[in-house]
């Protein structure tokens, strides 16, 4: 994509983003909507960070034998998810067991 | 701003109850934009993404979409699914901001996001919706974030190569960080793993551009008839 339909394509999604928002907000209305839907709503984001996060892990190849990194990596990473609630901590962890799978598999 | 006696004091308490937000914000954003930049974005559309969608992981789709060649429909729709909860907070708060100036709800919509709506509603509870000190609070929260982005991407700048030091990894650290908390619940765990092998599923037949979208409709469809069965409410 080119810098200008970047920025078109980001001004879309602030779009999309704030009008969900906003408009409840400045119509004040007395809608509620039901259970079923806010429980559909709600799953959302956990479905499009597994979708977007699965297919990555599975299809990224360092190359050589100890081929997917990423997979393996993920592994210790969700452990330090899991015990540790802080996401910056999984961030570092997950970054440093990355350098030294590479250092030690690919080097 | 406002007419109100304690306007004077509302916007330094409303910045000193955002602070841990705010913090939370800014290491985040470092992070995205270290990925930002490494995905091949440019730092002005990485601070527009920070400035005008100002969320969570549908920044972080957006990036890896846009990383991925995704088409602009894709990238579109995806972060208008992951950003719909955004009327579930919106619905939710309104009933206490009817008092407020126009501009004061638009401007307080826009900086709705899970966390400043968690610190808002937990207050409104117990004290009236003070505007000022709303509104001080969650543009403290926005400038974290975007200055965040602009510091992260220009760290990132520093290095010349960042797999050696693995900092290629935080786009998926930081989507493993944001999922796992989350698995505890059955229903978001069944979602997760149906979402997560239905993206498979699609980037196998050939179906990559859609594969995310088709995922989050069919999974967050089945977290919600599971829901359903089990009767849970989430009031």
């Amino acid at each position: 994509m080119s810098e200008l339909l970047l920025v078109v394509t980001v001004l879309l999604m602030s779009l999309v983003t704030m009008l969900p928002r906003v408009l409840p907000l400045l119509i004040a209305t007395r809608v509620t909507l039901t259970a079923r839907t806010r429980s559909w709503v709600r799953h959302i984001p956990v479905a499009a960070i597994s979708a977007l996060l699965v297919p990555e892990l599975f299809s990224r190849n360092d190359g050589g034998a100890a081929a997917n990194l990423y997979l393996w990596v993920a592994l210790p990473t969700a452990l330090v998810a899991m015990q540790c609630k802080h996401f910056l901590v999984t961030i570092v962890a997950g970054v440093s067991f990355m350098a030294i799978a590479r250092w030690l598999f690919l080097s | 701003m406002t007419n109100e006696p304690q306007s004077a004091a509302g916007p330094r308490v409303g910045i000193a109850i955002a602070a841990p937000v705010a913090l939370a914000y800014f290491c985040f954003t470092f992070a995205f934009g270290i990925s930002a930049r490494a995905a091949g974005l440019s730092l002005p559309v990485s601070l527009l993404l920070s400035t005008l969608v100002y969320a969570g992981a549908a920044q972080m789709a957006a990036i890896a979409l846009l990383a991925a060649g995704a088409s602009m429909a894709t990238g579109v729709l995806t972060v208008f699914l992951i950003n719909l909860r955004g009327v579930v907070l919106s619905l939710g708060i309104a009933r206490h901001t009817t008092r407020w100036k126009k501009w004061q709800r638009l401007l307080f919509g826009v900086e709705l996001t899970d966390e400043t709506f968690a610190l808002h509603s937990a207050r409104w509870k117990l004290t009236a919706a003070d505007a000022s000190q709303a509104l001080a609070a969650n543009i403290f929260c926005h400038l974290a974030h975007c200055t965040g982005t602009l510091v992260g991407f220009a760290a990132g700048a520093t290095v010349p190569d960042l797999k050696p030091l693995g900092l290629d990894y935080i786009l998926p650290a930081m989507f493993i960080a944001l999922l796992v908390p989350q698995l505890k619940l059955r229903s978001s765990a069944a979602v997760a793993l149906a979402a997560g092998g239905i993206a498979l599923g699609c980037h196998q037949v050939g179906l990559s551009d859609f594969a995310t979208v088709i995922a989050i409709l069919l999974a967050a469809t089945l977290g919600m008839v599971m829901d359903w069965n089990r009767g849970v409410n989430d009031e």
